[in-house]
C-alpha cells in the first residue's frame, strides 16, 4: 500500500481522517437499505470479537511470566523443541507438563482417559485425557502431523469447545511441548462454569484450524467432575477486601488434589475503567500458608471483566498444598510487565495487537567464575544466593536459595546468558525440591560450555508493587 | 443506559458494546454504500459484509483517533470505510486474476517523492502533515491515503485538475522541507 511508504500506523491515518469531508453523495446509491437481519448478524459477530478481546487477561499473563521469568512459557517450547526429549507420552500428558513447570498435583490419578483421535489433512488430533471440577476443565492432547506445524503453544482448543452443546466464555492457559518435529503434546486448562446439574457433562470439540492447517477434526466425549469435586475441600470465607482500585470479596477457597484456588468477585472504584487493569490492577496475589511458606502460583488474576458494569470475577490458582493450612496470608501486588503487549485473538482467529503500560526493571548480574556462593541483590524484595552450578549428563543445574519478602516469586527470576548476550535455554523450571526447605530451589539449563564465559542474572523487581500495607489473612475454618 | 447521538462516542471509549451496536444501527447503510462502491460488483456479497464488519471493528479499536473538536463522525466513518475497502480490494485482488488491471489504478507518480518521505519517525511525519494548509491537507490525504483520482478530487473541490496537481506538489514539497533536516539528523 502506498501509505506504507509514509510509515504511518493505521491509527495515525485514522487521526488524519478527521480533516476530510467525504460526502455520502460521492458514493453509488444503493437499491435497498440494509436489512435488520444483516445488521443483527454484524452485531453478533462484533460482540463475539469483543468477548474475545476480554480474554486478553491470560495473554497478559503470558507477558508477565515474561517479566518475571523473562522467558514466557509460550516462548520456551518454540525456542527449544529439544527440551521435550524427556517427555514420555505413555504417562499422563497433563501430569508430565505440569511437573515440568514445578506445578505439582495429582493430575494422573484424576485423569479420565479418552484417547480418541481424528485425522484430516495429514494432521491427527488425539484427546488423551480430561480432568474436571466445578470451575475448570483440563484437556491433555497430542497433535501429530506429517509436516512440522509451528507455534502450537498458542493455538489452543478452547475456541472450538462446546460444553453440553453450548459455547461459553472462558479464560485459561495452555502449555505444551514438541516431542519431535511432528509430535506436539499439550495441556489446556479452561476455566469456566461447569454445568452444575449433573456430575457428567458432554464436550464437543469441532476443530477446523490447527496452527493454520484447515480441516475437520470433530471429537465428542464426556467428562465427570465427580471424583475431583468429592476430594476437594471448599471454604467460603466471605471476606471483603478494600484495594486501591477495587472492592473485592473472597467468595470461595478450594483445595483440590490438583491445585488450590481462590475465587474473587468485586467492582472497580474508578468510574472510567477501560480494561481489567483499571478495575483490578492488584491482581497478583502472593500467598503464604500458616507456616509462612509461599504457595507456588499457577495462574493469577485471570477472569472475566465487565467494563460496562465495572464488575469482575477473578481467580488465583496455586499449586496443590500439603494438607490444609489454618489460614492463608495474601499480599496483593501489581506487576507492570517489562515487555509490552500481546495479541488478542477473537473467535475467528483474527489477531488484534494489545499495547499495555510497561516498565523495565533493572538487571542485576554477575559473571559465573566458579566461586560460590554468588549473591545477587533483588532490590527491595531481597536477594538470591547461588550455591552451586553443576554441569553433568548434558544439563546444567543451578542450586540456589532466596531470602526476602516472597522467596518463590523471587526464585522464578534466575537466568543465564552467554558472552554474546544470548539466553541459555531452560530445561526444567524452578523447583522446590525439599518441602522442609521451601526457600531452596533448583533450575535446570542446557549444558554450559566449560570454555565459555557466562553471566547469571536476575532483576531488581522495580516493576513490582509489593503491597505489604494491603496484606490480609483468610482464615480457613468451616 | 440509553445510547444516543450525544453519548455513543464516549461510550465506545468506555468499551460499551451497546454503543457499537448503536453505530451499526445508524451507520450500516452508509458503510455498506461506501464499501460496495469501492468493491463493486466483482466482489462477493460475503466479502462486502466481512469488510463492513471490519470497518465497525476499526471504529471500536480506534475511537481514540476520532477528534471530537474538529471531526464529524459521519465523515470519519466514511473515510475509514473507504480506506478499509481499498485495503480489502488490494488483499483479495492478489488472489484474483480475472480483474482488469485498469480498474486498479492505485499506483501513481509518487515513487521518487515517497522515498524521500519514507522515514523512520512517524510522529514527526504526522506532525508535518498536520502542519499543512487545511485544503492542501485534505487533498493530500484523499490522494495518498484514499487513492482518489486527481480528476475526482478536482471535481469534489470544484477546481481545475492542474490546481490539484499543484497543491499536491506543494504538499510534497512542504513535507520534504520539513522532513529532510530530520532525515539528516537520523543519518
Amino acid at each position: 500500500m502506498i501509505n506504507k511508504d509514509f510509515n504511518l500506523e493505521e491509527k495515525d491515518v485514522y487521526k488524519l481522517f478527521n480533516d476530510i469531508k467525504l460526502e455520502e453523495s460521492e458514493f453509488d446509491e444503493m437499491k435497498e437499505e440494509i436489512s435488520s437481519i444483516q445488521k443483527e448478524r454484524i452485531k453478533k459477530s462484533l460482540n463475539k470479537k469483543i468477548k474475545g478481546q476480554k480474554n486478553f487477561k491470560i495473554l497478559r499473563y503470558g507477558s508477565i511470566a515474561a517479566a518475571i521469568g523473562l522467558v514466557s512459557i509460550i516462548g520456551i517450547g518454540t525456542a527449544s523443541p529439544a527440551f521435550a526429549q524427556n517427555i514420555p507420552i505413555l504417562s499422563s500428558i497433563t501430569q508430565t507438563l505440569n511437573d515440568k513447570f514445578g506445578f505439582y498435583g495429582d493430575y494422573a490419578e484424576y485423569s479420565q482417559i479418552i484417547n480418541k483421535g481424528v485425522t484430516d489433512n495429514g494432521v491427527t488430533l488425539t484427546i488423551n485425557e480430561v480432568l474436571a471440577d466445578d470451575s475448570k476443565l483440563i484437556i491433555g492432547y497430542t497433535i501429530k502431523s506429517d509436516k512440522k506445524i509451528e507455534d502450537l503453544q498458542v493455538a489452543g482448543l478452547s475456541r472450538f469447545l462446546k460444553i453440553n452443546g453450548k459455547m461459553y466464555g472462558s479464560n485459561g492457559s495452555s502449555t505444551g511441548d514438541y516431542v519431535d518435529d511432528y509430535t506436539y503434546v499439550g495441556t489446556e486448562e479452561i476455566h469456566t462454569k461447569i454445568p452444575q446439574s449433573s456430575q457428567t457433562f458432554k464436550i464437543d470439540l469441532d476443530v477446523y484450524d490447527i496452527g493454520g492447517v484447515q480441516g475437520k477434526w470433530n471429537i465428542a466425549f464426556s467428562a465427570s467432575k465427580d471424583e475431583l469435586v468429592k476430594k476437594s475441600e471448599i471454604f467460603k470465607p466471605n471476606i471483603k477486601i478494600d484495594l486501591p482500585d477495587s472492592n473485592a470479596t473472597i467468595d470461595k477457597v478450594v483445595f483440590s488434589p490438583i491445585d488450590t484456588s481462590i475465587f474473587i468477585s468485586g467492582n472497580g472504584k474508578n468510574a472510567n475503567t477501560k480494561g481489567p487493569n483499571d478495575m483490578f490492577g492488584y491482581d497478583y496475589w502472593i500467598a503464604f500458608d500458616d507456616k509462612g511458606v509461599e504457595l507456588i502460583p499457577k495462574g493469577l488474576g485471570g477472569g472475566t471483566f465487565d467494563t460496562n458494569k465495572n464488575i469482575f470475577s477473578s481467580e488465583m490458582e496455586y499449586v496443590k498444598t500439603k494438607g490444609i493450612p489454618k489460614y492463608l496470608t495474601i499480599v496483593p501486588c501489581k506487576i507492570i510487565p517489562s515487555a509490552g503487549g500481546g495479541v488478542s485473538t477473537d473467535k475467528d482467529g483474527k489477531e488484534t495487537p494489545i499495547t499495555i503500560e510497561t516498565r523495565k526493571s533493572k538487571e542485576i548480574s554477575k559473571v559465573i567464575d566458579g566461586v560460590y556462593p554468588i549473591e545477587l541483590s533483588q532490590g527491595n524484595m531481597g536477594k538470591l544466593i547461588i550455591k552451586e552450578i553443576k554441569t553433568e549428563n548434558n544439563r546444567t543445574t543451578v542450586k540456589y536459595a532466596t531470602e526476602g519478602k516472597a522467596p518463590y516469586f523471587q526464585a522464578q527470576d534466575v537466568l543465564i546468558k552467554d558472552d554474546q548476550g544470548k539466553n541459555i535455554i531452560i530445561k526444567d523450571y524452578v523447583k522446590r525440591n525439599d518441602s522442609e526447605k521451601p526457600n531452596e530451589f533448583t533450575k535446570v539449563f542446557e549444558a554450559l560450555d566449560p570454555n565459555r564465559k557466562y553471566t547469571i542474572y536476575t532483576n531488581d523487581f522495580s516493576n513490582v508493587e509489593f503491597r505489604e500495607d494491603l496484606k490480609f489473612r483468610i482464615n480457613l475454618n468451616k | 443506559m440509553n445510547i444516543d447521538e450525544n453519548n455513543f462516542i464516549e461510550q465506545i471509549k468506555r468499551k460499551n458494546a451497546k454503543a457499537l451496536e448503536f453505530v451499526v444501527d445508524n451507520y450500516s447503510n452508509l458503510v455498506f454504500k461506501v464499501v460496495r462502491t469501492v468493491l463493486n460488483s466483482s466482489f462477493d456479497c460475503k466479502y462486502v459484509e466481512e469488510c463492513v464488519n471490519d470497518v465497525f471493528w476499526s471504529v471500536w479499536n480506534n475511537i481514540e483517533g476520532f477528534d471530537y473538536e474538529k471531526g464529524n463522525f459521519k465523515y470519519w466513518i466514511t473515510a475509514i470505510a473507504k480506506y478499509k475497502a481499498i485495503d480489502y480490494k488490494r488483499k483479495h485482488f492478489k488472489q484474483r486474476t480475472d480483474e482488469c488491471i485498469d480498474d486498479y489504478n492505485l499506483q501513481d507518480e509518487l515513487n521518487v517523492e515517497n522515498t524521500i518521505i519514507s522515514m523512520e519517525n512517524r510522529k514527526e511525519l504526522l506532525i508535518a502533515i498536520n502542519g499543512m494548509k487545511l485544503e492542501d491537507k485534505e487533498i493530500f490525504i484523499r490522494r495518498y491515503f484514499l487513492y482518489e483520482g486527481i480528476e475526482n478530487i478536482a471535481k469534489t473541490f470544484g477546481v481545475d485538475r492542474n490546481l490539484v496537481d499543484k497543491r499536491l506538489s506543494r504538499g510534497r514539497k512542504f513535507l520534504k522541507e520539513k522532513l529532510i533536516p530530520l532525515k539528516g539528523e537520523i543519518l
